[in-house]
């Protein structure tokens, strides 16, 4: 992933500065070479490995594709994963959103203690994060036991291993970065241009859609994209927490590489995953710029 | 794909570490069970004069690990860890194992004919059991069968099965009548898995939790999310020493051996041969790995060791081993990939 925080671009950016960047692009490139020679050991070659892998066995063969695209098994475990990212980086970004907004209008001073607040989960690991659900929402757990105390049901409600839970699971997990990326965003968003807006007569409402909503559209892009990348790839959550019918394509990979030997099958899978994250990850960047367009607004 | 990176990275650390000759890298599956053998065989053998220095590796999948090693030529185990079900019949066909020496190792024959595969050492058993929350059961009434398991209206309650077609199905033929000794006959023979399928879907329904690690359905117990719950027989008894009410079902169980092996061209063979005799065939060894782990041991010897109310919880004793099933790793082996694609279309449904 090149996006990130620190690639975030904030909304005031001088057109000297952009002309000084690009002339000294050439000579600085070797501050690239660490980063980049790890990523082509770590990242690059196994992934090229894993790319001959989908397509070679015996020889060339296209039999892994195959199998994956002709069956109704791995299409409707696909077009699952697809939408549980989807829906839950959406989730996560608009339950986001408000928190980050927040935090980025904060004074200086108090800033830095909402944002511990915010990143205080990161230091649980997720694997904890996913059983305290297991814990919370048992039949015998405390959900449980207050609703049934108060009267408003008199059986335990089922709530674990079903589509729900695994949807919560997976915004909790996803929201301390969904709102972490979208608040580096709009740190760098200048509030004069909401209080021009406000003096030319703009209502808060309308200053905020027709200025600030734009200008941290790519916060909100980078959010929903890492967000999407990182669901694509869930493998404890629905694993734990969900059924069957909640088993993404992490959970078939794990199957094909460790139980069943599949490997080739498991290269295709996750070529497969890869190619259609990078696409759809794509296909969103491109709809919210168009959505959050200032239209007539100078950029 | 995460996981293949993770599993290299995980390799590529293994690798970094300096491999010393006479280091005898023993892997297994980690948790309490890494800890008893780290107390009652690593270490003494350390402490043992033997010149060999046995250093424990854990993982959680042997079949992959094992196959890497052998694909890169990258042997890093010198013992790999228990090869449950078809997966050690799959390592020994592919030829990722060493053979072992029967008579070379056991020249008194004290172990019995099951416990020595020709590549490997079975001397402990367990079994895939039912866990039973006693205070769970309809008042009065006790689950002695799967067809019990299966009897939803008389025996109310959330129930978890593993996520695998291997045992269930075994189980499924068990509650619709079949004798555990014709279990894999019936599996065998025309349309006997299609009968195994649709007694399961009658099952279906109340299954809450289809669970892939073995601590799932055990949590799941101690909870009181679940009430009837498959699981491995020591992870069950475990629970019984923390006061859960439960209680493990003998009838119908399933019983596996897993043989610790040598992987081909291991690096350090004859510490692993060293280390083997040291910690599986000593008796007294075996007596105490039994005892906190509740796997069985295999040597007649070692079970008539434990008081009668221990026995009722072992997997080989005498009265145990008659009522359960002996997994059959040869149907799996033959027939799994074809099975496994069912099972999980059967699982979207």
């Amino acid at each position: 992933m090149s996006t990130g925080p620190a690639s975030v671009s904030g909304g005031a950016r001088w057109r000297s500065w952009r002309i000084v960047s690009m002339r000294s692009e050439g000579s600085s490139a070797w501050l690239l070479a660490p980063a980049a020679l790890l990523l082509a050991v770590c990242f690059v070659a196994p992934i090229l490995v894993v790319f001959r892998w989908s397509f070679f066995a015996d020889g060339p063969t296209l039999e892994f594709y195959r199998e994956i695209f002709g069956s109704t098994l791995y299409r409707t475990i696909l077009a699952r994963t697809l939408v549980f990212s989807l829906v839950a980086a959406v989730l996560s970004v608009v339950i986001g959103y408000p928190a980050a907004y927040f935090l980025a209008t904060r004074p200086v001073r108090t800033r830095m203690n909402w944002l511990a607040v915010v990143l205080l989960p990161l230091w649980v690991s997720s694997l904890i994060r996913t059983y305290s659900w297991l814990i919370l929402l048992g039949r015998e757990g405390p959900a449980n036991m207050a609703l049934m105390a108060l009267g408003l049901t008199d059986q335990p409600i089922q709530f674990l291993y079903g589509r729900g839970i695994v949807y919560a699971a997976m915004v909790q997990v996803l929201l301390p970065m969904a709102v972490t990326i979208m608040y580096a965003g709009m740190l760098s968003i200048e509030q004069t241009f909401i209080k021009a807006a406000r003096i030319l007569g703009a209502s808060p409402a309308y200053a905020f859609r027709k200025v600030f909503l734009p200008l941290s559209a790519s916060g909100i892009t980078n959010a929903l994209v890492i967000c999407f990348v990182l669901s694509l790839g869930f493998f404890i959550t629905p694993n734990l927490l969900g059924g069957p019918r909640e088993a993404m394509i992490s959970n078939m990979i794990d199957r094909a590489v460790n139980e069943s030997l599949e490997w080739n099958l498991a290269a295709a899978l996750g070529v497969v995953l890869l190619l259609v994250g990078i696409a759809v990850a794509g296909i969103l960047a491109f709809a919210i710029r168009l959505l959050t367009s200032p239209g007539r607004m100078p950029r | 794909m995460f996981r293949l990176i993770l599993g290299t990275t995980s390799l590529a650390l293994l690798l970094g570490g300096t491999a010393m000759a006479d280091t005898v890298r023993v892997a297994n599956y980690g948790g309490s069970f890494g800890d008893a053998m780290n107390k009652i065989c690593l270490e003494p053998f350390n402490n043992s004069g033997s010149g060999h220095t046995a250093e424990q590796v854990v993982t959680d999948n042997m079949l992959a690990q094992l196959k890497i090693q052998q694909d890169t030529k990258n042997v890093v185990w010198d013992i790999a860890p228990g090869a449950e079900g078809e997966a050690y019949i799959t390592a020994k066909t592919n030829g990722w194992l060493e053979t072992f020496d029967w008579a070379a190792l056991d020249p008194d024959g004290k172990l019995p004919a099951v416990a020595k595969p020709d590549h490997g050492i079975a001397s402990s058993a367990y079994s895939s059991t039912l866990g039973i929350r006693t205070d769970k059961l309809p008042q009065g009434k006790e689950m002695k069968s799967w067809a019990d398991f299966w009897n939803v209206a008389e025996f109310p309650g959330p129930r978890s099965l593993r996520n695998s077609p291997v045992e269930n199905l075994e189980f499924a033929l068990m509650a619709d009548g079949v004798p555990a000794k014709e279990v894999y006959g019936v599996l065998r023979s025309e349309g006997g898995v299609d009968r195994a399928f649709k007694k399961l879907g009658e099952i279906k329904p109340s299954i809450v939790q289809w669970w892939t690690s073995a601590q799932q359905p055990v949590q799941g117990l101690a909870s009181g999310e679940l009430s009837f719950a498959t699981s491995f027989n020591g992870r069950i008894a475990n629970l019984k020493k923390d006061n859960v009410p439960v209680k493990i079902m003998w009838d119908g169980a399933s019983l596996n051996t897993s043989p610790i092996t040598i992987p081909a061209g291991a690096p350090n063979k004859e510490g692993a041969l060293a280390f083997i005799k040291f910690c599986y065939l000593d008796p007294a060894r075996m007596v105490e790995l039994s005892r906190a782990t509740g796997t069985g041991s295999l040597l007649p010897e070692v079970v008539k060791q434990f008081s009668a109310e221990e026995q009722a919880d072992m997997p080989t004793a005498e009265q145990n081993l008659a009522v359960q099933l002996v997994i059959d790793p040869q149907f799996w082996y033959e027939n799994r990939a074809k099975i496994q694609k069912r099972w999980e279309e059967w699982m979207l449904q």
